[in-house]
């Protein structure tokens, strides 16, 4: 509870110390002024701001300012900060002037000061400030001298085109001896590409005696200016204001002495053209051509070069002139197309022209280095060059000759390109190329290429014509063995069947080993023939197989124990088998085969 | 009827003998003067032999040498690309192309192929038009010996090793002779061409008025795009595109 009443009290004394902080006071040190009078003015701010605005002093001289000065105080604890920003100004004119308030921003927040007001009175005569200052001295002086030194302009013309020269000329009138001139103000001429041709301060000034309004004055063109238009619109040619020292009479003289001789008092007069306005005329849009870059005026041009033919890595000097009255000094380098190959430096430009009163007139040169770097034809094509014609108020278009290069292999182009290469590459370059080829060589009639020859397409025919043969041949063979094997297998049984009789008989004969040999070759040759397996490929394992590969391996299981037994008895007579039933096996074997065929 | 045949055919090849011992001979000497450095010698007595219609991948390389020899780049890299381009795996020519092209004076960054393009043209360039013709008869030939094993031995395994030969031989065959095609056409078109004056320009449309859009130097290689009368629509590696006049470039 304490704790917020405590925050409660300390927020409520800051926002009072910064309800009260801001103060942004205006203050003037007179409140009335003579003319000439020094005062001043400052603005008091008690804290820190920024984005300062004066009010504006146009119808004071600022004879200084702003000034700064910062303090600090602290009283009882209570910092106060101010900050002053003061100008010190001088009264011109006469009455009741308002000062309008100055502005500051603090903490985003803009604060103003009251309007202040000052009575500015006519000096008087005698006044400490009069003496002290000797401006309306010279003022009022100045008002009366105004009649005896002044400056007059003259423009040549009043409207004019973009680009078009006009001449300026100022005229100084006097009736006075004049010495020492010092430019006050240097005509700025805005707007326009000028050049001086005349000055007071470089050039010999003649008199002449002329009358302006009832009096006659000593007149002398003291500054002539030639001007070219850079933009258009209503443009204004600048006052020349001057400053001399000028003899003058006592109007009231300080002695008898001076009463009989006249007295004369050296006096600064400020003599001031007045601002001449001028209508510039932008250039028609009209038939404006695309290469026109500004050129106003008559011109004419050429495209030459020091030379037709040339080795590469050879200079020539092109040179475009462009000849004739206008606005030359404002003709910039043109981009002549050079053809690609071409190394073309930043060219020079000569001015061989002079501007007077008429404008300039003469020679523009522009000079180009090229180098061609490689041999070959080249050329340049004819430059066109566009300009605005004041008399007939039209653009032209002029064309200059073309120029034809021959360009020869230099020396020293090689070795030039060759600097291009990446290092590894320079390395293969110290090699020599590869012998040509004189041995093994094959040179071809065009006619000669086996591809697409007789040639190549009999021996595809051929092969072709082969393998078809080799088919027929093979389809031949092989209908001619199966007949044969269908003659065998048919044949099979019935030799099976009399080689059996035949053991039977050999059996009965009691003669064993033929007996059983011819049971072996029983077996054996119906099966050969059965299967059509040749002679020389005859053997147990081979029968057992093919039977296996027939499907009937119990067939052949059967065949392999008779085919043993019977090879067991012929060599090893004593084996207890009975001749009887191994031949009752073998005419099973074969009954079974047949029927096996059969089914 | 064969033995008329038979009769042609060696009269045919008895004529072209003599014709070669000719050509030989003047090949011979032309080579007697490079050895002697007489190159403009040699280069005219190889221009000949090319003009009465001889080919020869190592006619043009020795050419190509002698042109190199008198520094003349761009002759000299026109006729090491028709080397080239009649025996792909003449080595020498890609060899001497090679320090033929560090003498001239465009560099054209080129776009990298694709892979299976450049597969493509590996295989491609394997063999010439004549070696892949070869081919297809050897294969022909093997897969008559693979048929007729097939069709004559009785064992198993032999019958089918010789049927998988054949069958193979014969796809291998047909492959050959569409390579053999390719080859042909690439022959007999024109399909690059270099530059052969010092300093040309690349318009943007086959007429001489039309705009310029670049400068090529002599010996650079072109890819022919198109041809309308007397220009070539020709690209650059790089990728840029233009027609020049035909004249002044040799067709590869």
């Amino acid at each position: 509870m304490k704790r917020i009443l405590l925050s409660i009290l300390l927020l409520s004394f800051c926002a009072s110390t910064l309800a009260a902080a801001v103060k942004f006071e205006a203050k003037l040190s007179h409140q009335k002024v003579e003319v000439g009078q020094r005062f001043q003015i400052s603005f008091t701010l008690n804290s820190s701001g920024g984005n300062f605005t004066p009010p504006s002093f146009e119808k004071f001289r600022v004879l200084g300012g702003p000034n700064q000065s910062s303090s600090t105080q602290i009283i009882n604890g209570n910092v106060s900060r101010s900050f002053t920003l003061s100008y010190i100004l001088q009264a011109t004119e006469e009455g009741t002037i308002a000062i309008g308030p100055a502005s500051i921003q603090v903490d985003g927040e803009t604060y103003k000061t009251k309007p202040q007001e000052i009575e500015v009175v006519a000096a008087s005569a005698n006044s400490a400030n009069a003496q002290r200052n000797r401006q309306p001295q010279r003022t009022q002086n100045g008002e009366e001298l105004s009649k005896e030194v002044f400056i007059r302009a003259f423009v040549d013309k009043q409207e004019a085109y973009l680009g078009e020269k006009i001449t300026v000329t100022y005229k100084l009138y006097t009736r006075l001896r004049l010495a020492n001139p010092q430019m006050e103000a240097m005509p700025a001429l805005s707007g326009f590409w000028h050049q001086e041709l005349r000055s007071i301060f470089k050039d010999e000034i003649a008199f002449k005696q002329e009358r302006f309004g009832d009096r006659v004055y000593d007149v002398a063109e003291i500054q002539q200016n030639v001007l070219y238009p850079q933009r258009s619109g209503e443009l204004v040619v600048d006052p020349l204001k001057l400053k001399f020292i000028a003899t003058v009479q006592r109007r009231r003289a300080r002695s008898i002495y001076e009463q009989m001789f006249g007295s004369y008092e050296r006096k600064e007069v400020i003599a001031a053209s007045k601002p001449i306005k001028v209508k510039v005329k932008a250039l028609p849009l009209q038939n404006k051509p695309d290469n026109f870059t500004g050129a106003v005026g008559e011109f004419n041009a050429k495209l030459l070069a020091n030379k037709e033919s040339l080795k590469s890595n050879e200079a020539i000097d092109v040179q475009l002139v462009i000849e004739g009255q206008g606005n030359l000094p404002l003709l910039a380098a043109p981009e002549l197309s050079f053809p690609p190959d071409f190394e073309v430096y930043d060219p020079e430009t000569e001015n061989n022209f002079k501007t007077n009163y008429n404008g300039s007139s003469g020679q523009k040169i522009f000079n180009y280095l090229v180098i061609p770097r490689h041999a070959g034809d080249y050329e340049i094509e004819p430059f066109e060059f566009s300009y605005f014609d004041l008399k007939t108020k039209q653009y032209k278009t002029i064309s200059t000759k073309g120029l034809n290069f021959e360009v020869a292999r230099g020396a020293d182009e090689e070795s030039l390109v060759y600097r291009s290469n990446r290092k590894q590459e320079v390395a293969l370059l110290d090699n020599d190329i590869r012998f040509i080829h004189t041995n093994g060589v094959k040179i071809l009639a065009l006619n000669e290429f086996f591809y697409g020859s007789a040639a190549f397409y009999a021996s595809i025919i051929c092969s072709i014509g082969l393998i078809l043969l080799l088919w027929l041949v093979s389809k031949k063979h092989r209908e001619k063995q199966s007949n044969q094997s269908a003659l065998r297998r048919s044949r099979a049984t019935k030799m099976a069947k009399k080689r059996l009789a035949k053991a039977k008989k050999y059996l009965d004969q009691n003669e064993r080993t033929a007996f059983y040999e011819e049971i072996s070759e029983a077996l054996f040759g119906y099966y050969a023939d059965k299967y059509s397996i040749e002679k020389a490929e005859l053997s147990q394992e081979r029968i057992i197989e093919t039977l296996q590969e027939d499907g009937l391996s119990e067939l052949s299981e059967e065949l392999k124990a008779t085919l043993d037994a019977a090879e067991m008895a012929r060599f090893a007579p004593s084996a207890a088998i009975e001749p009887a039933s191994l031949y009752e096996k073998a005419m099973h074997l074969i009954q079974n085969s047949e029927n096996r065929k059969a089914s | 009827m064969r033995n008329l045949i038979y009769f042609l055919l060696l009269s045919i090849w008895n004529l072209n003998l003599m014709a070669e011992e000719k050509v030989m001979q003047e090949f011979t000497e032309a080579n007697r003067y490079y050895e002697n450095a007489q190159y403009d010698s040699a280069v005219l007595i190889y221009n000949s032999l090319l003009e009465a219609e001889y080919l020869s991948s190592d006619l043009h390389y020795n050419l190509a040498n002698a042109y190199y020899k008198k520094n003349q780049i761009a002759p000299a890299i026109l006729h090491y690309e028709k080397a080239l381009k009649i025996d792909p795996n003449n080595e020498d020519a890609a060899y001497n192309l090679k320090l033929a092209e560090e003498k001239t004076i465009d560099r054209i960054e080129s776009i990298p192929e694709l892979f299976i393009y450049r597969w493509w043209k590996t295989v491609f360039n394997l063999f010439g038009v004549d070696q892949w013709a070869k081919l297809v008869f050897a294969f022909l030939l093997l897969s008559v010996l693979g048929f007729s094993a097939y069709l004559f031995i009785q064992k198993l395994t032999f019958r089918k090793i010789g049927f998988y030969l054949a069958l193979t031989s014969i796809c291998i065959s047909l492959f050959a002779w569409f390579m053999a095609s390719r080859q042909n056409q690439y022959l007999n078109k024109v399909q690059f061409a270099i530059v052969m004056e010092p300093t040309v320009n690349i318009n943007s449309s086959p007429s001489a008025g039309s705009s310029k859009l670049f400068v090529l130097h002599e010996g650079t290689k072109l890819k022919v795009e198109e041809e309308k009368e007397d220009w070539y629509k020709v690209s650059l590696p790089n990728g840029n595109e233009g027609w020049i006049k035909k004249s002044l470039v040799g067709e590869i």
